[in-house]
């Protein structure tokens, strides 16, 4: 097995005493694209700031191909490609010059690549970036980020101001790159139907801690929602295991219940003397449960 | 190197007006000095017999000039550029890119110097003087000189009160170190390679070390607003808003700035009296905190029930309060040092006219920004620095007569005055689309 592009154990950080993150552990695999879910101020933005070496951590660390990710060789930097969550373009230049500045810090930039993807995602090189949209702009920063076939790729909410055909052209894109097998992608975002099409491994980040990591059905095996129905009223304290949430009414009842295994059902449905029916939760369901 | 030569091409021809300008500058610059070597002497009106008029003579002395002047300024995108990269979080993830960044900034600085030192040895090609000496006095003194240019440039986009501070020392600098080279005449290349290595050196390690250093600065910077209190005060929300509530930051950091200067200016010892030009430059830094009012004053239309042109009058009122600070202290300074110095009461007396007149001036320049600034706008600002220059100039000579100078600064009255009714206008219909702060809803707009 090859050895992982990113490990984390113990990660921490915290500003003038506050924590915004604690005891984060993670490894990120040749062919992982990680979805990293979580509010607003869970500490996506720094988790990714922290793997990137942007910002010491407080507590633990992070081996990035191997190096201390705070301070990566420049033949490190060559194999990551990051798009922040607001671009950091030049107003003054135009798309093409944007980019020439940025390829020329690679030893290998994919021309061809940047073209292509200029052509279909419709950035209009010769354009001054000050003249650009939003969205444009957004473009062209995914552009720099991708240009050097980077082997982890970073972004940080890289489709929230893009429409929803750019967003589909992006994801077709990133899934492209992730399928090469050897290369990995992170990124954070708030549409979680994006994460949900694109990650085969999914990090929910909650109360400054990794709430959850794994693959998406595992998540979706382990978060359940339960439907009891009994012929008897049930007890006014039901015992439903790592319950996140019950609501109850006479003899019915509805859990959505952490760490389910399908084994627990019958044992379930003897205790409460009901019938139990499992409820698949969206990954949309379960990050609203989550967070209720 | 790739990386290196792309930014040092981009600092120089990044936009196409850039690209125009830097080759217009080569050109000039290299024709314009090539000719010193083969042309006639030039007499420059000595009464001398020369093959050409005054005008030629005139013409051949200062086409090189402009060349360089052009060059410098078509380098002009350097400061954007590095800033951003700079402030960027791609310099954390392009490979080298913080050395690379910092190698192509000194190569360009290196590059305006070279030739400008080019053009200065071309002067002295005739004359008895050793030209490498010249060359490289020259190199040096221009490397001190184009680097503070550029941040001075960099600068000027800038509007916080730390911004503003930075920049009145360095923009002092700029216009005092150069002077003092001048003024000591010296074959020693001591004192110029050193003012060169200290200031690349410092500002090397630092930036090299920001990294390292962000930490503690965010800790020093915390610890500054735990100890001075929150800018907001209840009340005091239009302030707030603008950016003028802390206006005894400004005030007070103007100081240390001007006193230096104007303790170097007295040890070079020439025209002490200069310094009334000095303090009616930083006199106008308010005017950079105005500039913005109608980005930040857009939040107070959409949150207060004012109409516009209330609107303007409680941004004006703001900024008069605020004002008062940073005018008082140069108020007091101008007298302290004039009493220092022993200057003439005359002077001092239409020197803190000029100084008020000034703050004015540049408090209404900047509120006319209500849009993007067009050429209008930029001349009418080149119009009122050269103005203020002007009588600065003259209220510090002591020949100047008294109805002239009371003549000038009422006209300067005058034109703020105009400059003030252009802004109430402006407020008046003001476009709120046109004054959105952040660049991205800007450019969507």
């Amino acid at each position: 097995m090859s050895s992982p592009y990113i490990a984390a154990r113990g990660l921490g950080k915290s500003f003038n005493g506050k924590p915004v993150l604690a005891d984060v552990s993670f490894t990120v695999e040749p062919g992982d694209v990680v979805g990293v879910l979580g509010k607003n101020g869970a500490g996506k933005t720094t988790l990714l700031e922290l793997v990137l070496g942007f910002t010491p951590a407080t507590a633990g660390g992070v081996q990035f191909f191997g190096y201390d990710s705070y301070r990566l060789p420049g033949a490190a930097k060559a194999r990551i490609g990051f798009v922040p969550q607001q671009d950091e373009l030049v107003n003054q230049l135009t798309a093409a010059d944007q980019i020439g500045v940025i390829a020329s810090f690679y030893p290998r930039w994919d021309d061809d690549l940047v073209g292509r993807l200029s052509r279909e995602w419709e950035v209009d090189l010769n354009q001054r970036v000050k003249n650009m949209s939003v969205g444009q702009r957004q473009k062209l920063s995914i552009l720099l980020g991708l240009g050097h076939k980077p082997d982890v790729l970073i972004l940080d909410e890289p489709v929230a101001s893009l429409d929803p055909v750019a967003r589909r052209q992006f994801l077709e894109q990133i899934i492209e790159v992730a399928s090469d097998g050897n290369r990995s992608v992170v990124f954070s975002s708030h549409i979680v139907s994006d994460v949900e099409r694109l990650a085969n491994k999914i990090w929910i980040l909650k109360d400054q801690r990794m709430y959850w990591q794994g693959d998406f059905d595992s998540l979706k095996d382990s978060i359940v929602r339960l439907h009891a129905r009994a012929a008897r009223p049930l007890p006014a304290s039901l015992a439903f295991p790592n319950a996140l949430n019950v609501q109850q009414n006479g003899t019915t009842a509805t859990a959505v219940v952490h760490g389910w295994r399908a084994e627990m059902q019958a044992g379930l449905a003897q205790q409460l003397e009901a019938e139990i029916e499992v409820e698949q939760l969206t990954l949309e369901d379960i990050f609203l449960e989550l967070h209720r | 190197m790739k990386a290196i030569a792309r930014l040092i091409y981009t600092n120089f021809t990044g936009t196409v007006l850039l690209r125009y300008i830097t080759l217009a500058g080569l050109a000039a610059g290299i024709a314009g000095s090539a000719l010193f070597p083969f042309l006639p002497p030039l007499l420059a009106g000595t009464g001398g017999p020369s093959r050409f008029s005054l005008a030629q003579e005139a013409f051949f002395r200062v086409l090189p000039i402009a060349g360089l002047l052009c060059f410098v300024f078509g380098a002009s995108l350097l400061p954007t550029m590095f800033a951003r990269l700079a402030t960027s979080h791609y310099l954390y993830v392009l490979p080298y890119g913080r050395t690379k960044l910092l190698v192509s900034a000194l190569a360009t600085v290196a590059l305006t110097s070279l030739f400008a030192a080019g053009i200065v040895t071309m002067y002295y090609y005739r004359m008895p003087f050793a030209l490498d000496l010249i060359f490289q006095r020259a190199f040096a003194v221009s490397f001190v000189t184009v680097s503070f240019l550029y941040v001075v440039l960099w600068l000027t986009g800038k509007s916080g009160t730390i911004g503003l501070l930075v920049g009145s020392f360095v923009m002092i600098a700029t216009l005092v170190l150069p002077l003092i080279f001048i003024a000591t005449p010296s074959t020693s290349l001591a004192l110029p390679w050193t003012a060169c290595a200290l200031l690349w050196g410092v500002f090397a390690t630092s930036f090299l070390l920001a990294p390292r250093l962000k930490a503690p600065l965010g800790r020093l910077r915390h610890a500054f607003v735990q100890l001075t209190g929150s800018t907001y005060r209840g009340g005091g929300e239009i302030d707030f808003v603008l950016g003028t509530a802390r206006p005894w930051t400004l005030a007070a950091g103007q100081i240390v700035p001007i006193v230096i200067a104007t303790y170097v200016m007295r040890l070079a010892a020439w025209a002490p009296l200069a310094w009334v030009f000095f303090l009616t430059i930083i006199s106008v830094t308010t005017g950079a905190v105005a500039s913005l009012a109608a980005t930040r004053g857009r939040a107070l239309w959409l949150r207060a029930r004012w109409t516009r042109a209330e609107l303007f009058r409680q941004v004006e009122n703001s900024f008069w309060r605020y004002n008062c600070y940073t005018l008082g202290v140069l108020l007091l300074l101008l007298v302290a040092i004039g009493d220092w110095l022993s200057l003439p009461t005359r002077v001092l007396a239409f020197g803190m006219g000029l100084l008020a007149v000034g703050t004015a001036l540049s408090t209404y320049i900047g509120l006319i920004v209500t849009a993007r600034i067009g050429w209008r706008d930029a001349a009418l600002a080149v119009v009122v620095i050269l103005a203020l220059m002007r009588t600065a100039y003259l209220a510090s000579w002591p020949a100047t007569p008294t109805a002239t100078m009371i003549a000038y600064e009422l006209g300067l009255v005058a034109l703020a005055l105009v400059v003030r009714e252009v802004a109430r206008r402006r407020w008046g219909r003001l476009d709120w689309m046109l004054c959105r702060p952040e660049i991205g809803v800007r450019a969507a707009a």
